[in-house]
Order: structure tokens, then C-alpha cells, then sequence
């Protein structure tokens, strides 16, 4: 039987191997292999392909693609460029001026993408040229659109509650309506530190600008309804009773399309590129699922998280000194994982520990998005900091990581809120759906 | 732009193909499932067995996509640390990422096939629906194949680059740089931009 | 010492997979005397998905496994034939299907998949959870009913129902945002899994038992001796009393726990309790007769020409029912 001791070794391993470079499916598939032959037998190493089977022919995770679809829909449609000049009109007067329309701009588009790496590759290629000569800090510019991305995995719908709900049985539904308000929070938080921040030293934000006309800007108002209206289809569905959250993304594409197709913006080419795009992403994501899965399959035969579960059981920790004890290890590990791989690749040791201290599950996958989110925006391994460095060609990459830092206590504050009030995340589902 | 990989020249356009068909599938899946949503709340009719469908598809299409991404050079990797090491070692790493990538793929897809025989051995019928397994899981199977297929070439490929010390490894099958995701990302930036300029 | 490898029931099926099955198998050394290694884990926990049952015992991966039958006879649609919905309505007759069924039931389990049988129980009766005020069988007309099994949803259309299918995870909520109208379950599930704080009537016509089993591995059965056998399985025989006792005295108290009567283990609610009366349970017969058997029958010939005249001399004989 394998112990502890195994345990840490093969963690290790798994950072490491990923490390050099590695493709991150591949080392979570190498680790269970060896797990298997070594501790379990030939049966459980031939079993991949029944587990493989049977991970991905899975009704609940056909949302991945499909919110993929959605999204690239959108984008290639022209949507979300039109969706953030017209945010830019109202939110520009603010004081930070121009920074919140990066903020708001990532919140609307989160609400129709369930990924966060694409939020930010979304916004920051709209967002980034707008900035251009106009005097912003270029830190504040290049974290608040590292950062606000982030919220393309809390506000709903999203990927990573997707697959969170697939591997632990909890209703995707309810993650969901968990995730809005810590979602808006968080926005709010966000602008909070804008304000404050522009308040103390002005400079940080360009000289104010001359307001449009206000009939250009209420004729531009029209710009925002395209997101509204088909977040307004997904959630509604699932909340009024017509559809399941998987269900709901089918809704949401055939309204995408509806859109395109009425803005004139449907042809062949950007149809076959979003599909491109949606295939190229699935698999991506799958091919980490399944090896997710199959890890999952062995070291529960192993034993490992009873073994941890044990151990930690043995400390006598209480629930709120192991979300302490969570935070810390997210943060560390989120340094230094693919924010997929880290909460996928977890999912099989932390989750029993959840169970047996009684958390409940859904409040605790909102924790594990927002650590999620944190893990894109912490260095070295932050991929939304790498997407905005890469749009903007230019400088060091240390302008995005010191950008992204008052955005980065933000969220640790949220944390700090959701651990205080757990009703932030859990009212809502429970008023919502009993 | 880096010099084409003579394998990519050949796998990417097949498996685009692939990929865009079952992007229409995908499209497809959704249309009808959105029939079903509304069907089912106005009309009271269900399609059967509508969220079996929607699993083979999301099978199918992971086993199918996973050779376009490969192509691409969408698989995750972590890249911070690698690009800080000598060219040497890079050249190692990436090799050797590619011919892990290939035992995993081959591996893969020699189980499918162990699972395929077994569904056909016991006339396996699909859960809901009752129509035969066989169907479903012989295009996962394909999928996988030629994943597998196509991750052997590409590892050969770069062993071959490796001893023969072929300059151009690094550039064939180091990670996917930011700079080369966002190439695509900006092209298509532009192309909205143009558009809208010519709409006004 | 040998390692006895199991996966046991659902962990969300709280009192089968700690109450009965964990303490059962912790024991099971000193209840045979034999010097064996537990590993136990729940099959959600270990990632096993219920439809893989057969061949994972095939293959030696567990060698003990708890398995849901229903799903697993995708791989087989014999075993299905132990319990198809609308056949056994109560726990005496089924009870009766069972014993039947159960020599054939462990042939073909041993011939085909390499497994034998050493229990078979049911998880309890499956009954109706619904948010709309229903009063009998004819008030299923037009309501949107979550169905698992293809032969359910034959017997549910037959009644003037739609069959919906959904994933377990997604039924709760989808219960209490309306896009289904009923769910079907046992009792002890249904109050596990909250199901009364969305739904209103609860009607305890059973369309099926949910019969389950525990099989073992046929190449690590007989790494046993005759007399080691013997021991192992009459330690499964107490196994298999316990489930048997818990599917009926667990019904009886979640079903008063769900209606606001006295409640002892499950948690109180006070749904609607409707006693369907002669008359609905005549339909539900006559709908399975006309619908679920005649499914299942194309099915399970398709496999095996002999099939539905196994199970005419054996569940059929047993039940006084007869397809064709
Ligand atoms: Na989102
Ligand atoms: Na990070």
C-alpha cells in the first residue's frame, strides 16, 4: 500500500515534470501509470481506456464546448468591441477613467464566456489600443486587464465550474447562482481600488476626456444589449425551469448565431474559425479531464486521500483553520500550476477532505475558483499575465506583474468575505433553486 | 514567420477538415438540443435520450480535436521555466515532450481499441437510447488513432531533428509562444476593424 | 494475506455505503477468518462509473464489486430482466423475481464476465417525487417525469408522461426550477438527497425495486478453498439479510419522514402523501405489460434468443406473467 510519503514524492514529481515543459496531460497520465503498475497491478494500468470512455462521454461536461462556441461567436462577431466603446461612455467619467471600462467590459463578457484566458485575450486586444497616448499608467492598464479577466471563470458560466461539478457531483446549476454575487463583489472591488487608488495619485489615470455627445451615447447603449441578451437566455433558461445548465449553452449559441446572423456579421469563414477555435480548446481541456479522471480512478484505489484525510483528521483542524491551510497551499501551488491542472489535478485529494469536514461543496467551488483566478494572475505560471504582455509586445513582463498586484489583494479579500459571510456565495443557490 | 514544419504541412490541413465538421456537429447538437428545450416546456414532447447524444459527441469530438490542437500546438504546457534554460537542454526537453506525447497518444488509442472489442464481444447497447455502442465508440476510436498517428510522426520528427542537430527543433516543438497565439488573435481583431470601417 | 479490492456503493447513498457496507467489509477478516486486506472505497469516489460494473469485474480491477444493475446491463440486457419496472411492485414479489432469477442470473454473470454472484438486494421501491398536485396514475398525463432506464421510460409514456432524461447531479435543481415535474427514486435517496424541499406529493407506487448486487471476481474467488468459500459466502448472506432489512424498514421510516409523520433516521418534511389505490396499481401492470416487456424482451433477444423464455420460466413463472 502506498503512504504518505509515496504520496509527496509523486507531488513533487508532478510539479517538476510539468516544469520542464512537459505537456501537463501527459504528466498527470505518467504519475497515475506508474501509481498503478507499481502499487495496483496490470488491471487498473489497462483500465485507461474504459475510464477514458467513460470521462469523456459525459453529458454535464458537453457545456465546455458548447461555452466555447458561445463565446468565440461573440467575439468574431464584433460584439464585444462595440460592448466595450459603449461601456467606455458611461464608465470613462469615473474617477480612473477609461480603467473601469476594462473591468466592466471583462464582467459583461464573463457573463457570456466561461473562460477566463479567453476574457482576457478578448478584452485586452480590444481594450489595449484604446489606451494608446493617453497618458494611463501603463501598469495600472496592463493589471486591471490581467485581473478583471479573471472573473471569466466566477461570474457564470464557467469552464472550471463545469468540470468541478463533473468530478465531485455537485449541480452545475448551483454553482452557477453561487458564483454571481462573489462575481459582482469582486467587480465592485476591482473598481473600489481604481477609485481609491486615482484618488491618491491622479496620474495614475489619463487627463479626463470630453464626454461623447449624449445622443451618441445612449444611440451606442444598443452595443451592450447583444451580451445582456444572451446571458439573459442562458441564465433565465436554467433559472425559470426551461433547461439544465448544459442545456442552456445550447440555448445560448443558436442565440449567438441569431445575432451574428441579424447583425450580418455570419459567413463561412468566421463560422469554420470559431469552430477551429472550440475543437482546438475542447480537446485541449479534455485531454487534461480525462488524465484529471484517471488519476482520480488510481490514487482513490491507492487509498491517498483517505490516508490524507487521516492525517489531517489527526491535526484536528477545524474547518476554517483548513480553508487557512487550502488558501496557503492554492497560493503556492497556483504559482506554479496551469490553473486547470491545479484545480482538476486537486480535485481527487482535497475534495474528500471537504466531504469529511463537512464544508459544503458548493461554497467550497466557489473557494476554489477564486484561487483559480488567483493562480492566472500569480507569477511565474499566470497565464493571463503572459496573454496581455503577448498583445502588448512590448516592455517587461514585470509591468503586468506589479500591475496585477492591488487587483491580487482584492481577491484575497474576497476570499477573506466569503469565509466570513458564507451567504455571499450560498444564498443566492439556496433562494434560487430551495 | 518560423519555417513550416513539413509534418504540420501535412497533418494540419486534414485535420482542420476533421475538426470543422465536427464543429458543425457541435452546432448542430446545439440546435437540436435547443429544440429540445423548447419542445419539451411548450409542446411536452422529449427527445430520448438527447443527453446520451450529447456525451459521444463531446467524446468524439476531445478524440478527434486532440490532432488539430496537436498541430497547433495547443496542448498545455508550462513554457517560464524551459525558455530560461540553454538551447541544449531545450532541445532534450522538447523532444522529449514530444515522444511523451506520443507513448500517451499510442496508448490511448491501443486501449480504445481494448474497450471497442468488448463493447462488440457483448453487443453493448447505449444506455438510454439502446442503439448499438459499437457506433460512437468506433469514431472515439478513429479519433484516437489517428492521434496517436499523428503524435508518433511528430516525435520521430524531432528525434530525427535531435541527432542529426537540426537548428530548427527548438522552433518546431518548443511550446507555443504567447507572441504566436496572439498573432491569430490580432489578425482577427483587425479583420472585425476593417469590416466595421467598411460597414461605417 | 490477500488484498480484497471493492467498490462499493454510491457515497451519496449514505446509509448502504458507510452504514452497512464499510463496517461489513472492516469485518469481513475476522467474520471469515481469513487473513485478508480491506480496501473499500464508494465508486464515485473512486471515479467508477456505474455502467462499467461488468467489465471492470471482468477484468480484475475490483475484485468485489457493488453493482447497480440497472445500469450495468448496458453491457447485458439480461440482468435487467431481475427487476423491469412496473413487474414487482412490492418487496414480497419481488422477493420472489429475485429468487427465481437469481441461479440463471449467476450463470450467465459467471459465463459471460468471468463474476459470481454473492448478493442481491434492492436499494428500496421506486417512487414518485412530484412538484404539481397529482392524486392517482391519471394525473402523470403531461407531466415531465426524469427517467434512468429505457424500459421506465416505455412504462411512463404508456401512462401519458415524458420521459426526461437528466443527470443525477442536475435533478434537484432541476426538480425545484420546474424543468421537470417528478423524479423517481426510493425513498431513503429521495430523503437523503433533500428531495421534499422542492417537490409537494409523494406517491409510493413502486415502478421498480432498484435491484443491486455484490459480485466477485471469478479468478479471485477461486484462489479460495471450498471450505474459504464457504465461510466468504456465508458472511455475504448477512451482508445480504442487512440490505434487505434497510430497504424495508429504511422505506418505512423515510416515507414517514417525508410526509410529516414520526421519523427516526431520515430528516422530517411534510410532503403530500397519496395512497395510489387498486386501480393505479393495475395500470402501472398493464403499462408495463404493454410497453416495458415487450422493450426489453427486442432487447434481450437480440443478445440471446433464449432470453425472454428464461425469464418466462423463471421471474415470469414466479410472477404469473408471461411475454410473448
Ligand atoms: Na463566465
Ligand atoms: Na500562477
Amino acid at each position: 500500500m502506498a503512504d504518505l510519503w509515496a504520496a509527496g514524492v509523486g507531488f513533487l514529481l508532478l510539479i517538476v515534470l510539468m516544469g520542464l515543459g512537459l505537456h501537463v496531460a501527459f504528466v498527470m497520465f505518467a504519475l497515475s501509470i506508474a501509481g498503478a503498475a507499481f502499487y495496483l497491478g496490470a488491471p487498473i494500468v489497462m483500465e485507461y481506456g474504459t475510464q477514458n470512455w467513460s470521462s469523456t462521454n459525459n453529458f454535464v461536461l458537453v457545456a465546455v464546448p458548447l461555452f466555447v462556441l458561445l463565446g468565440e461567436l461573440l467575439v468574431r462577431g464584433g460584439f464585444t468591441d462595440r460592448m466595450y466603446r459603449s461601456l467606455s461612455d458611461w464608465l470613462a467619467p469615473l474617477p480612473g477613467g477609461l480603467l473601469h471600462s476594462n473591468i466592466g467590459a471583462s464582467a459583461l463578457f464573463a457573463a457570456v464566456s466561461g473562460s477566463s484566458v479567453a476574457t482576457a485575450a478578448t478584452i485586452g486586444t480590444v481594450a489595449l489600443p484604446a489606451f494608446d497616448k493617453r497618458g494611463y499608467d501603463q501598469r495600472m492598464v496592463l493589471g486591471s486587464i490581467a485581473a478583471g479577466a479573471t472573473l471569466g471563470i466566477l461570474i457564470p458560466p464557467s469552464i472550471n465550474m463545469i468540470i468541478y461539478g463533473a468530478m465531485t457531483n455537485t449541480s452545475v446549476g448551483r454553482l452557477y447562482a453561487a458564483g454571481v454575487l462573489p462575481g459582482l463583489v469582486l467587480t465592485a472591488l476591482f473598481m473600489g481600488v481604481i477609485v481609491v487608488a486615482c484618488r491618491l495619485k491622479p496620474a495614475l489615470a489619463g487627463p479626463p476626456e470630453p464626454s461623447a455627445p449624449l445622443a451618441d451615447k445612449l444611440r451606442r447603449l444598443v452595443d451592450l444589449a447583444p451580451p445582456l441578451v444572451v446571458f439573459g437566455f442562458v441564465m433565465g433558461s436554467i433559472y425559470a425551469g426551461w433547461a439544465t445548465p448544459t442545456e442552456s449553452a445550447a440555448l445560448g449559441i443558436v442565440v449567438s448565431l441569431a445575432l451574428c446572423a441579424g447583425y450580418g456579421r455570419l459567413n463561412l469563414r468566421m463560422l469554420h474559425e470559431s469552430f477551429l477555435s472550440t475543437l482546438s480548446i475542447t480537446a485541449m481541456i479534455m485531454l487534461i479531464a480525462a488524465a484529471a479522471f484517471y488519476l482520480n480512478f488510481v490514487i482513490g484505489i491507492m487509498g491517498i486521500p483517505t490516508l490524507l484525510t487521516a492525517f489531517v483528521s489527526s491535526l484536528q483542524a477545524s474547518p476554517g483553520q483548513m480553508i487557512l491551510i487550502l488558501l496557503v497551499f492554492y497560493l503556492i501551488l497556483g504559482c506554479f500550476l496551469d490553473a486547470l491542472a491545479m484545480v482538476v489535478g486537486t480535485i481527487p485529494i482535497v475534495f474528500p477532505l471537504i466531504v469529511a469536514l463537512k464544508i459544503d461543496p458548493v461554497w467550497f467551488g466557489i473557494f476554489l475558483v477564486i484561487m483559480a483566478e488567483l493562480a492566472l494572475i500569480t507569477p511565474p505560471v499566470g497565464m493571463n499575465l503572459y496573454v496581455v504582455q503577448g498583445i502588448r509586445k512590448s516592455g517587461s513582463i514585470t509591468d503586468v506583474i506589479v500591475g496585477v498586484l492591488p487587483f491580487l489583494f482584492m481577491m484575497l479579500l474576497l476570499v477573506l468575505l466569503i469565509w466570513i459571510w458564507p451567504a455571499l456565495a450560498l444564498w443566492l443557490p439556496t433562494r434560487a433553486m430551495g | 514567420m518560423p519555417p513550416a514544419n513539413p509534418i504540420s504541412r501535412v497533418v494540419e490541413p486534414v485535420a482542420r477538415v476533421v475538426a470543422i465538421v465536427f464543429g458543425y456537429t457541435i452546432l448542430l447538437y446545439s440546435v437540436a438540443l435547443s429544440v429540445e428545450i423548447v419542445g419539451r416546456k411548450l409542446f411536452n414532447t422529449s427527445f430520448k435520450g438527447i443527453d446520451e447524444v450529447g456525451g459521444f459527441v463531446l467524446a468524439i469530438s476531445a478524440a478527434v480535436g486532440a490532432s488539430y490542437t496537436m498541430a497547433m500546438r495547443g496542448h498545455t504546457r508550462v513554457d517560464v521555466f524551459l525558455v530560461r534554460m540553454p538551447k541544449a537542454a531545450q532541445r532534450v526537453l522538447n523532444t522529449l515532450a514530444m515522444v511523451s506525447m506520443a507513448a500517451f497518444a499510442a496508448f490511448a488509442g491501443i486501449r480504445s481499441i481494448a474497450v471497442l472489442q468488448e463493447t462488440l464481444e457483448f453487443g453493448s447497447t447505449s444506455s438510454n437510447l439502446q442503439q448499438p455502442l459499437w457506433i460512437p465508440q468506433a469514431m472515439w476510436v478513429v479519433g484516437l488513432g489517428l492521434f496517436g498517428v499523428i503524435a508518433t510522426a511528430y516525435a520521430a520528427h524531432a528525434v530525427w531533428l535531435l541527432a542529426t542537430s537540426d537548428p530548427r527543433l527548438n522552433a518546431f516543438y518548443g511550446p507555443l509562444t504567447v507572441d504566436d497565439e496572439l498573432e491569430s488573435e490580432l489578425a482577427s481583431l483587425e479583420a472585425r476593424q476593417a469590416e466595421e470601417v467598411v460597414r461605417g | 494475506p490477500t488484498t480484497m479490492r471493492i467498490a462499493g456503493n454510491f457515497s451519496s447513498s449514505v446509509a448502504h455505503s458507510e452504514g452497512i457496507e464499510r463496517p461489513f467489509f472492516a469485518g469481513l477478516p475476522a467474520a471469515t477468518g481469513l487473513p485478508l486486506t480491506i480496501n473499500f472505497n464508494p465508486m464515485d469516489v473512486v471515479n467508477v462509473k456505474a455502467d462499467d460494473a461488468l467489465r471492470l469485474l471482468r477484468s480484475g480491477a475490483f475484485d468485489v464489486m457493488s453493482v447497480q444493475i440497472g445500469q450495468a446491463s448496458r453491457d447485458d440486457p439480461f440482468f435487467e430482466g431481475i427487476d423491469l419496472a412496473g413487474v414487482s411492485t412490492n418487496f414480497p414479489d419481488l422477493r420472489k423475481a429475485i429468487d427465481a432469477y437469481r441461479q440463471v442470473f449467476d450463470e450467465r454473470l459467471q459465463k459471460k464476465f468471468n463474476a459470481k454472484v454473492l448478493t442481491l438486494w434492492p436499494f428500496g421501491p421506486q417512487v414518485f417525487y412530484c412538484r404539481k398536485p397529482v392524486a392517482s396514475v391519471a394525473d402523470f398525463n403531461g407531466l415531465k417525469i426524469r427517467s434512468f432506464t429505457p424500459t421506465m421510460s416505455a412504462m411512463l409514456q404508456k401512462l401519458g408522461a415524458t420521459p426526461v432524461t437528466l443527470s443525477f447531479s442536475e435533478v434537484y435543481t432541476s426538480l425545484g426550477s420546474g424543468v421537470v415535474d417528478c423524479g423517481v427514486t426510493s425513498p431513503n435517496s429521495g430523503n437523503t438527497g433533500k428531495w421534499p424541499e422542492v417537490t409537494t406529493h409523494y406517491i409510493p407506487l413502486a415502478v421498480s425495486g432498484s435491484v443491486q448486487g455484490h459480485f466477485i471476481n471469478l479468478a479471485y474467488w477461486n484462489k479460495f478453498s471450498p471450505a474459504e468459500q464457504a465461510k466468504i459466502e456465508a458472511a455475504f448472506k448477512t451482508l445480504e439479510q442487512k440490505m434487505w432489512d434497510y430497504a424495508v424498514t429504511g422505506t418505512e421510516d423515510s416515507q414517514s419522514c417525508n410526509t410529516g409523520g414520526p421519523c427516526k433516521n431520515g430528516q422530517p418534511f411534510k410532503m403530500t402523501l397519496v395512497t395510489p389505490t387498486a386501480d393505479d396499481a393495475a395500470k402501472i401492470a398493464a403499462a408495463s405489460a404493454a410497453s416495458a416487456l415487450p422493450l426489453w424482451r427486442d432487447a434481450c433477444n437480440k443478445i440471446d434468443p433464449q432470453c425472454s423464455a428464461t425469464w418466462n420460466a423463471t421471474v415470469g413463472a414466479a410472477r404469473g406473467l408471461k411475454i410473448d
